[in-house]
Order: C-alpha cells, then sequence, then structure tokens
C-alpha cells in the first residue's frame, strides 16, 4: 500500500511539473503545444543516456549514443537544457505568425514524427524497445534505505521540484513579463502596437515550457528506469491539456487540482485494479473516456474548476494604493460592485482626475524648434496586397502636435496607409521617417518603441486582462517586461503602476480600473485603447476609426481628449468617417482617394473645394 | 542505384496517390467549414475497419469497398451535424474546434483499439498482376488507385467548377454570410461536403490497408500526419494544391526511403513540412491574415 502510495505521489508531482509547463506555454503564452510529450521525452532520453554507461557495441541488447555514467545532479541539468534546445528548433518554425489551428496540427505532426524517428532509427536510443536500466540517482548513498523508503525519499525529492515549479511560474504569471505575454496571447497585433515583441515573448515561454516539461522527463527516466517510445504517445499530451482545461487554464491552483484527478485519480489509480478483460483494455478505454472528459469540459465549464483569477490592481498596487481616492473602494468592475456603487464613485474620481491634471504636462513637451519639423515624414509609400494596389506613392508630413485627419470613401487606402505606417502591411515602395530615423524595415513593436503607436478598426482590448492591467502592460513594454528582470520587479511594478492611477484619473477611469474589457462599454474600449497608447509617452499616434461605436457624449470626450494629447507635441493621425469630429480635432486634412493623396488642406478649404465630394463620389 | 531510385518514382506517384485521396476529403471540408478536422484520422481508421469487416464476413470485395466509403461519409456527415455544430452553436473559435476534433479523435481511435483488441490483423484484398516496365514494377491494384485518386480528383474539379452545387459550395467557402443572404441553402451544401469528405476518408483509409495488407487501430495515426502536412501545403480548400502537395510528398517520402533508409521516409516528408513553414510564411500568414469563420 505504502509501495502504491509513494509511487502516486512520484507521478503527481512530476505531472504536475510538466502541467506547470504547459500552462507556462498554453495558458499565458496561447501556443497550444500539441508537441509537449516531445519535451517530456526528450528530457528522459538525455537522462537516460548521460547516466547510462557507455553503449558496448553492436551486441549489448541495447544501442545508444553518448553514454557517459554522470552523477546525480547533472542528467538532470542535461535533460533541462536538451528540453531547451529542442524548444528553440522547434519553436523557430512552429512559432510564427499563423493561425492557431495551423499551429496546433503542426506541432502534433512534429510530434508524431518524432515518435517515428525515434521508433525506426535504432541506433539512436535503442528504436521501439527504448532504453532500460538507467540507474537510480544516488541509490549508492541511500543505500541504508528499504526499497520503500527510496520510494518516499524520491517523492520528497518531486515534490521539492514541483513546489519549485510553482515558484518559478507564480512568480512569472505576476511579473511583467507574465502580463506581456498574456497581452501577446490576447491580441498580438495590440501587443506588438505597444512594443511588445511578440515573437521573443512567446519563443522565451516556449524555451522556459520545454525545459521544465523536460526535467520532467530526466525525473520520470531516473524514478522508471526505463523509457520507450510506448510512453510518451502523442495521446499523453491531451491527458495534461484535459487536466489544466478540468482545473483551470492559467491558475496555478486550478492546474494542480486538475492533475490530481485526471493523471492521478483517473489515469493511474485504476492502474491497480484487477485485471478486466484483455490486457489493455482499460488503458485504452481511459482514453476514450478522456476523450469525452475533454467534451464536457469544454461544454460544461470551459474555463475550468477553478478559473484564471482577475488582477484586484488595488490590492496589488501596493504603495500606490495608500494614495488612492476614496473612490477606489468601488473600482472593482464586478457585478457586486453594483451600479449605485459605481454612479457614486463618478464624482469622487472626476474630482481626482481634475486635481491631477497637471500630468498631461508629464508627456514630454517638445521643443519649438521641433515642431516646425515633421516628426513623421512618409516619401512616396506604396502598399500592394497581391494584384491589389491599396496605397499608391502617398507623401504626407506631420509636426509634434498636429492633428492630420485622413479622410475619403471606403477602399481609398486610409487603413492600409495606417497600417503601412504601424508595420501590420510590408512596404512595397517608398519610406517612412519618424523623427529622422527610417522604420520603413522595422517591425511594429520596434516603431512601437521608437514613439509610434496606434490604435485599430476593431477592438482590440486585451480581453483576459483588466483596464488596470492593459495599461500596465504597456507602462512597462520595452523595458519592464523583460525576462530576466521578472524575478524581481516589485518596485519596477508598484512605479509603474503609480503611472497607471494617474492616468486613470486623468481619463475619469478609476472606476473600470478592475473590468475586463468586455464589461465596458464600447466607447470606455477606445478609451482604454488610446490610454494604453499614451502609456509610453508616444511621438505619433495613429487612430484608426476611434468613434466607431462610440456613445455620443464619450465621442465628445474622446475628442477633447485628442486635442489634449496633441498639446502635449503628439503628433496625430486620425481615419474617421465622422466629419464633424474631423472637422473639430484636426488642423488639417489628407483627402483619399483610390490608394492616393487627393488634397491636402485645412477642413474649410477642403470641403469647399469640392475635392471631397469628387473623391467620394467619382 | 539508378534502377532504386526510378522505381521509388513508381512508388511514389502510387503513396501521393493515396495520401491525395485523404488530402482532397479533408481540405474540401476544411476550406469550406474552416474546421481542422483531427478525428477526420478517425474516421479513416473506421472505414478501413468496415471493410475489413465485411471481409472477415466473406462479402465480395466490392461489398467492403461500399462499406467503407458509406461508413467514413455518415460517421462524419454525424459529427459535423451533431457534436461540431453544438459546440460551434456555443461560438467556439477555431482553435477550440481543433480541440474538440482532438477529444473525438482519441474517443474514436482507442474506441476502436478497444474493440479490435489492440491487436494487428492481415488484411487480404487481391493485388492482381505485377506489371513491368522498364524499371518501374506496379501491381495492377496499385494502377488502379492511383486511377481512382484521378477520378476523385477529376470529380471534384468538374463538381467544383461546372455545376451550381460546385458555384455555391465555392462561394460559401469564399464569403459564408453573404452567401447566405444570397439565398444559398447553406445548411444543404455543408450536409454534401461533410458527405463527400467523410466518403473519401473511408476511401483513403482503405486505400491504405489496400496497400500495406494490415490493418490496426493506429491506422489513422499513421496517414493524417501525411494528409494533414498535404492538406496544409496545398493551401486550404484547394483541391489541386493538396494534389500537387501529396505528389511531392509520396515521391520524397518514397525517393528518402528508398536511398537512404525507410527509417527517415517520413520525416525527410515533413521535412518539406517545415522547409516550407520555414522559408514562405507568407503563404500562411495570408491565410492568417482572412477573417476565418467556422461554418458547420
Amino acid at each position: 500500500m505504502s509501495y502504491y502510495l509513494s509511487t502516486l505521489a512520484v507521478y503527481f508531482f512530476i505531472d504536475l511539473l510538466l502541467a506547470y509547463a504547459l500552462n507556462l506555454q498554453f495558458g499565458w503564452g496561447g501556443i497550444p503545444n500539441f508537441a509537449l510529450i516531445m519535451f517530456q521525452a526528450v528530457g528522459a532520453y538525455a537522462a537516460a543516456v548521460v547516466s547510462l554507461g557507455p553503449d558496448t557495441g553492436i551486441n549489448a541488447f541495447q544501442r545508444y549514443v553518448f553514454g557517459a555514467s554522470w552523477p546525480f545532479p547533472l542528467p538532470l541539468v542535461a535533460a533541462t537544457v536538451a528540453g531547451g534546445l529542442l524548444a528553440v528548433v522547434v519553436g523557430s518554425f512552429s512559432l510564427r505568425r499563423i493561425r492557431r489551428d495551423y499551429q496546433a496540427a503542426i506541432l502534433l505532426i512534429v510530434a508524431l514524427i518524432a515518435t517515428g524517428l525515434v521508433t525506426n532509427v535504432v541506433g539512436f536510443v535503442n528504436g521501439s524497445n527504448g532504453l532500460t536500466g538507467v540507474p537510480r540517482p544516488l541509490s549508492g548513498v541511500l543505500s541504508g534505505l528499504t526499497y520503500d523508503g527510496y520510494q518516499w525519499v524520491y517523492a520528497a525529492w518531486c515534490a521539492v521540484l514541483a513546489a519549485g515549479g510553482y515558484l518559478l511560474v507564480a512568480r512569472l504569471g505576476r511579473s511583467g513579463w507574465g502580463r506581456a505575454l498574456r497581452a501577446v496571447r490576447d491580441n498580438e497585433d495590440a501587443a506588438a502596437t505597444i512594443g511588445l515583441n511578440p515573437a521573443g515573448l512567446r519563443m522565451q515561454a516556449f524555451v522556459l515550457g520545454g525545459m521544465i516539461a523536460a526535467l520532467s522527463g530526466g525525473l520520470l527516466v531516473e524514478f522508471l528506469a526505463s523509457w520507450s517510445p510506448a510512453a510518451w504517445g502523442y495521446a499523453e499530451t491531451f491527458a495534461v491539456f484535459t487536466a489544466i482545461i478540468l482545473g483551470g487554464v492559467g491558475n496555478n491552483w486550478g492546474v494542480a487540482l486538475g492533475t490530481l484527478l485526471v493523471q492521478v485519480i483517473f489515469l493511474q489509480v485504476p492502474t491497480f485494479l484487477p485485471q478486466v478483460g484483455y490486457t489493455g483494455l482499460i488503458d485504452a478505454l481511459q482514453w476514450v473516456l478522456i476523450g469525452v472528459l475533454w467534451l464536457a469540459c469544454l461544454a460544461l465549464r470551459p474555463r475550468g474548476l477553478i478559473p484564471e483569477r482577475r488582477f484586484r490592481a488595488a490590492l496589488a498596487a501596493g504603495a500606490g494604493t495608500r494614495e488612492m481616492p476614496a473612490s477606489q473602494t468601488f473600482a472593482s468592475g464586478d457585478g457586486d460592485a453594483g451600479h449605485a456603487a459605481r454612479e457614486a464613485a463618478v464624482p469622487a474620481a472626476r474630482a481626482a482626475a481634475v486635481r491631477a491634471t497637471p500630468a498631461i504636462a508629464r508627456l514630454p513637451v517638445v521643443p519649438a524648434v521641433d515642431r516646425a519639423d515633421s516628426v513623421l515624414d512618409v516619401r512616396g509609400v506604396s502598399v500592394r496586397f497581391g494584384g491589389v494596389q491599396a496605397v499608391r506613392d502617398v507623401s504626407l508630413r506631420v509636426g509634434a502636435g498636429e492633428v492630420v485627419g485622413l479622410i475619403g470613401p471606403n477602399g481609398a487606402g486610409k487603413s492600409s496607409l495606417l497600417g503601412a505606417l504601424g508595420g501590420q502591411f510590408a512596404i512595397t515602395a517608398g519610406r517612412v521617417l519618424l523623427g529622422g530615423h527610417d522604420v520603413t524595415a522595422l517591425p511594429p513593436y520596434r516603431r512601437a518603441r521608437l514613439g509610434m503607436v496606434r490604435t485599430f478598426q476593431h477592438t482590440s482590448t486585451f480581453e483576459g486582462l483588466t483596464v488596470f492591467e492593459n495599461l500596465l502592460a504597456a507602462a512597462m513594454s520595452a523595458r519592464g517586461a523583460r525576462l530576466r528582470d521578472s524575478l524581481d520587479d516589485s518596485r519596477r511594478q508598484a512605479q509603474a503602476s503609480e503611472v497607471v492611477w494617474e492616468r486613470l484619473r486623468e481619463f475619469d477611469m478609476v472606476p473600470v480600473a478592475d473590468s475586463y474589457g468586455s464589461e465596458l462599454s464600447g466607447g470606455q474600449r477606445r478609451l482604454v485603447e488610446i490610454m494604453r497608447c499614451l502609456m509610453e509617452s508616444p511621438r505619433v499616434l495613429l487612430l484608426d476609426e476611434p468613434m466607431v461605436g462610440v456613445a455620443p457624449h464619450l465621442v465628445r470626450r474622446i475628442s477633447e481628449d485628442c486635442a489634449r494629447i496633441a498639446a502635449s507635441g503628439v503628433a496625430i493621425v486620425i481615419v474617421e468617417h465622422a466629419l464633424e469630429v474631423v472637422e473639430a480635432v484636426c488642423d488639417r486634412v489628407v483627402v483619399m482617394a483610390s490608394g492616393q493623396v487627393v488634397t491636402e488642406a485645412s477642413y474649410a478649404e477642403a470641403m469647399s473645394s469640392g475635392a471631397v465630394r469628387e473623391a467620394y463620389f467619382a | 542505384m539508378a534502377e532504386l531510385a526510378v522505381q521509388a518514382i513508381g512508388f511514389g506517384v502510387v503513396t501521393g496517390a493515396l495520401i491525395a485521396i485523404g488530402a482532397m476529403g479533408f481540405t474540401l471540408q476544411f476550406g469550406l467549414t474552416n474546421v481542422l478536422n483531427i478525428s477526420y484520422g478517425g474516421v479513416m481508421t473506421a472505414g478501413a475497419f468496415a471493410a475489413f469487416l465485411a471481409e472477415e464476413a466473406h462479402l465480395p470485395t466490392a461489398v467492403g469497398v461500399v462499406f467503407a466509403i458509406a461508413a467514413g461519409a455518415l460517421l462524419t456527415w454525424l459529427l459535423g451535424r451533431t457534436l461540431f455544430a453544438y459546440y460551434a452553436r456555443r461560438g467556439a473559435g477555431l482553435f477550440e474546434m481543433v480541440m474538440v476534433t482532438l477529444a473525438v479523435s482519441l474517443i474514436l481511435q482507442y474506441g476502436i483499439d478497444a474493440a479490435s483488441r489492440e491487436q494487428i490483423y492481415r488484411f487480404s484484398f487481391p493485388q492482381g498482376a505485377s506489371l513491368r516496365w522498364g524499371w518501374f514494377t506496379v501491381t495492377v491494384t496499385q494502377l488502379a488507385l492511383v486511377a481512382v485518386a484521378a477520378a476523385v480528383f477529376a470529380g471534384i474539379e468538374v463538381l467544383l467548377r461546372h455545376t451550381k452545387l460546385g458555384k455555391a459550395l465555392r462561394a460559401m467557402a469564399d464569403q459564408p454570410r453573404l452567401a447566405r443572404t444570397c439565398g444559398i441553402p447553406t445548411s444543404k451544401i455543408v450536409n454534401v461536403v461533410w458527405l463527400i469528405s467523410g466518403a473519401l476518408a473511408g476511401l483513403a483509409g482503405l486505400a491504405y490497408i489496400i496497400n500495406s495488407l494490415t490493418i490496426s487501430a493506429s491506422v489513422g495515426t499513421e496517414f493524417l500526419p501525411l494528409v494533414l502536412a498535404a492538406a496544409i501545403l496545398g493551401k486550404a480548400g484547394s483541391t489541386r494544391g493538396a494534389v500537387g502537395a501529396a505528389l511531392l510528398l509520396g515521391l520524397v517520402t518514397e525517393e528518402v526511403g528508398a536511398l537512404g533508409g525507410a527509417a527517415y521516409a517520413t520525416v525527410a516528408g515533413f521535412g518539406i513540412l517545415a522547409i516550407v513553414l520555414a522559408t514562405r510564411p507568407a503563404a500562411l500568414a495570408g491565410q492568417a491574415a482572412a477573417k476565418a469563420e467556422i461554418t458547420v
């Protein structure tokens, strides 16, 4: 009995490590790693071949490479390194900007090929028979223990590593890096426009997860003493997925609960049951039930038994909270906060905003000399999609503090031009200069870091992040989101939080700080998107139809905000169909039609010249 | 060496034809519904087992073929209309649908595994005479498989380009909402696509075991990666692309198998996929940019 329990404990902690690896990659990074088990396998093989003695030749009962008799704990180190290397290789071609369902299929294919390769190439790690006789770590030192005692010591060792895995993943999840990763998961384009590097962040999560998964493989092989392709069938990956989906994606305690339920109680306990039917019947039926369980989870509790927790800014802000206005107590966007409470909170927040208005002065005020110069200089830019010339030889200069309206009929190329400036679309000819720097070839996140940010036509708040976190992610994007700083960034987070609170007060948004984007009105979402753009003191702000779906009173507010932002020296380019907004906000309008600039003048001149009419009715 | 290489061309075309049958059914369904249907592998296994059961019951070969096709078509249609439609109605996204089809795939594969007692069975099918033509050697049955693949391809081409149904189908794959408002009976067309795709899955499963002469529950998992790879390489929804990619995969796997050893055959096939993904991401990014909508 004690033997069964200790075995179950070992399995639980090893599976928990593997589940944390997947939670990091899938729960926070959004990477559908259908090849997860391959990473556990590579760790197991790596640990096995470095701890086994040298292969004695063709007559030995098993054939493998390397063979080094490394002592504990070097095999585990080797496993971890192997997992990281494999992740770099696989990630380099599978993490590209492709649809997530494609990505999942490609990773699944990779896992199936890996099984095929290892099974068929016998000389590598002994093919389908696998490796056996892997020495148990420290069995010499611990020789005084009974077999049972050794099992419990090993379970404790696994528990220590699982706890370490938990602490690491929990810390990472709370860090600026973890938030950036979740922002990328929710909306890659929007994440890039606040200066986050989606490809880099995903790769880091993939490699880190790969290393943790491989470590779990190393632990497993040292316990089982053998490893073969049968131990890592592709279905094993889906047991881990079932566990974290049942428990709660993105929640470390949910993951632990799911692992206990699925991996231990559901998959391991039945192996101790008496034999029913032929060998393997129970095994096969278990996987059928895993499939059913998975379908049931997706239908009944898609967010799991313990869902991802909402971030409470008021609690987490630390130093920042003490200076909070009274309205902060109502800030939670939950249903329980109640409508009345929120209404009551608004005046207080507004008062706070009035007090905080000078905050805008903190945006860098551009010297007068610079204002004459153009901060954004577009020279002969063309964009082509297949056979369609969406933008044709457009030149445009925008000075600091200037607001330029881009108008024209549908299909005129306004959004395509904005995409070309923001970096979402490739420029086929021409150049874009930002404050004298040529940014034509830079990816969106680099442009954002140089000070060119944008909003999108479609809603682009990060859905899994609260309003506060949306802004915090932007406030910490360039330097705060680095992996190497993530283990100790509480001071940095507290500083950034203060800036976020200031911005929230300035825009009257304190009451919704802890709301998710889905709980806000269309106009409030727009405001969050614009605020998010302002967190890193941009030089150029590109707004794509900011007033679509916005209530009239908020249209006025957003217009006023735009004027205020421009007054602080930010150059704004705004695509908008509502001409009254253009009239109210823009210093100058650029009329586009069929991908070209038709005319460029003040609003009144453009309207009277008939160029607009021509453009719309040509 | 040269003889081996030339012979492998012949085998490559046969393997390519096998992959093409599956890939055409997969890509047709994927292009229209946007469901990346992993359970397709399980359906191939089910089709193969339907033919195997017919053979065990000593029914004529033709009945076995009909069984395989009918089993595939019915199973896919049922899954599509009940389970997938249920999750789509609940707002499952592209990736959630992959998870649903994967769960179905687990259920099918291990259900068949349990029912077949985890055994590998011999499957006998008349192979016909061996034909020699220079260095090429093929059996009559292998030639017939290639002919079937070609016939399926021609049939789908005619259906898509020269019938009213095909026109409606292409319209729907392009703009499902617009098609619906234009009065195209979308529900009927989705039915037709599930049926065709399922029939081809059953046929592909049968073709696979005719060529390998053994059958087990893992037919689908062995075969699906190649089918998926061909469909992804050939661009979702394009039967021509799927056939081209299938032939390429078939030729490369057989050539590498003949010259470099069987172990590396499949790996080389996927090497192509990896190279294409690494060097031509634009091909897939274009597909990512298009707003895909689940239609089931």
